[in-house]
């Protein structure tokens, strides 16, 4: 049984490229497109160097620190999609109601789709909190800082621009099944 | 027992103003299976509304505690603060997770269920468990009036000619904040009465009326004058705490509309002429 989620929760936007649940796509603010600029003429990278992250072993463990530890491993994996345009883990990680990890991983999807990469996306998990796990899972709080970054064609060419945010408070729901944790939906704090 | 009740109606929810008002009133009273209202003494069927509502053994046991890792319902309010409890809420306020437990559990089974920005003193002054919503509490809540309509709509009637009236109302959902946990109501229209003004009154009654053609409710005024016509509507409600299950609340709370002015104009028989002549 699963019980309702987000009660005192907004489920907003955060204002970067980490979408919250309550959005549909059109209410996702979109980066500042940019005419293609001069100075973006370097030879574009598809990250050859990015790493897959590995789950490391407490992410594992159905507590409030395995909670923790999924949320940030949740968002390297996240970092990793965008650096290489491979949202397979990321969807791994994620619960198939998870509208929020949907939207995200449809934009890297689109972007890399339409043969685009991203430059420079990186986010820090600064300071998080979990509960111990109910039944359902647990609903860990967190602040976020995303750097900014870019969009850019194969030639190296800017198409996009996305600004650094300033930190961010979000709860995560992390949800326990099948003896490993799973992204169940992003949701901005409610003041 | 309500010390705080911070609340927010959810707007748009009354039903379309509506009303097939053609002005053919009178020509259908044949066919009208009246309703007629009655001179009546409603004080017993008002005060099975009022009577005491008996408390209700808390459902849930509830702890506020400080959102740091670590920290549990257990630990008796020695929470530790940590620096992710400090952001994300406005001065003055930290993180706090909700658990709860079912009522009679033991040992009690602690289930987090809200995160949500509280100052230390709303925290502190959070009851160790929720008392309950009782009728009282539903009437308090700003409920709206259910809109009474009357046909004709033109604010004349005539003496011993029934009035149609039939009410609008729909369902509600509110938040508020009840001793410090974040509470939703619902609250259902299911019965309606009237008042005509000329003493005379309807209900409650289950039956919400109807618009011409489907006449359901009416009444007929008896002497010429200027009434006021209410409608009084009669909510059950649930409530539920943090997201949880929904419970019923004992009771109705009642509303009753601004009046709705009526001028009763008494009708006399005469001779027109031209009418048939075509």
């Amino acid at each position: 049984m699963r019980r309702a989620l987000g009660a005192g929760l907004v489920t907003a936007c955060l204002m970067g490229a980490v979408a919250c649940s309550g959005d549909g796509p059109d209410a996702v603010p979109s980066p500042t497109a940019s005419s293609a600029s001069p100075t973006g003429t370097a030879t574009a990278s598809s990250s050859p160097t990015a790493v897959a992250p590995t789950l490391p072993p407490e992410a594992a463990e159905r507590t409030a620190a395995g909670a923790e530890a999924f949320v940030r491993f949740w968002f390297e994996q996240l970092e990793y999609a965008y650096a290489t345009g491979d949202t397979r883990q990321l969807s791994a990680l994620s619960d198939p109601e998870c509208r929020s990890c949907a939207e995200l991983i449809r934009r890297v999807n689109q972007t890399y789709g339409e043969g685009r990469l991203v430059r420079g996306f990186s986010v820090d998990v600064v300071s998080s909190a979990a509960p111990p796990p109910n039944d359902f899972g647990s609903e860990v709080s967190f602040q976020l800082e995303e750097a900014g970054y870019e969009t850019v064609e194969v030639d190296g060419s800017v198409v996009e621009t996305v600004a650094p945010t300033e930190p961010r408070s979000a709860v995560f729901f992390a949800k326990w099944g099948s003896g490993s944790w799973l992204a169940f939906d992003i949701a901005k704090m409610d003041p | 027992m309500l010390l705080a009740m911070v609340l927010m109606l959810t707007p748009g929810v009354l039903g379309p103003a509506g009303g097939n008002t053609e002005d053919v009133f009178g020509s259908f009273q044949d066919d009208v299976a009246e309703v007629r209202g009655r001179v009546s003494d409603d004080r017993a069927a008002s005060a099975q509304f009022e009577r005491p509502i008996s408390s209700q053994p808390p459902v849930y046991a509830y702890r506020y505690v400080v959102a740091c890792s670590g920290n549990t319902p257990e630990a008796g309010g020695l929470d530790n603060i940590c620096v992710n409890a400090t952001l994300g809420c406005p001065d003055g306020y930290f993180q706090y997770w909700l658990f709860r437990s079912p009522g009679g559990v033991q040992p009690q089974a602690w289930d987090q269920v809200d995160t949500r920005c509280l100052t230390a003193a709303e925290a502190a002054a959070a009851a160790p468990e929720f008392p309950g919503l009782t009728q009282a509490d539903l009437q308090r809540l700003p409920l709206p009036s259910g809109t009474p309509r009357l046909q004709p709509d033109n604010g004349y009637a005539l003496v011993g000619v029934g009035t149609n009236v039939y009410a609008e109302a729909a369902p509600v959902e509110l938040d508020t904040v009840v001793v410090g946990f974040p509470v939703r109501v619902r609250a259902t229209p299911e019965r309606f009465s009237w008042a005509f003004g000329d003493g005379a009154s309807l209900g409650p009654t289950t039956d919400p009326g109807a618009p011409y053609p489907d006449l359901r409710l009416t009444h007929a005024y008896s002497a010429p004058g200027a009434y006021d016509v209410t409608l009084t509507t009669h909510y059950s409600g649930e409530y539920s705490v943090a997201g949880g299950a929904w419970l019923p609340i004992e009771g109705e709370a009642q509303v009753t509309s601004a009046p709705v002015p009526v001028e009763v104009l008494s009708g006399r028989s005469a001779l027109v002429d031209g009418v048939l002549a075509g």
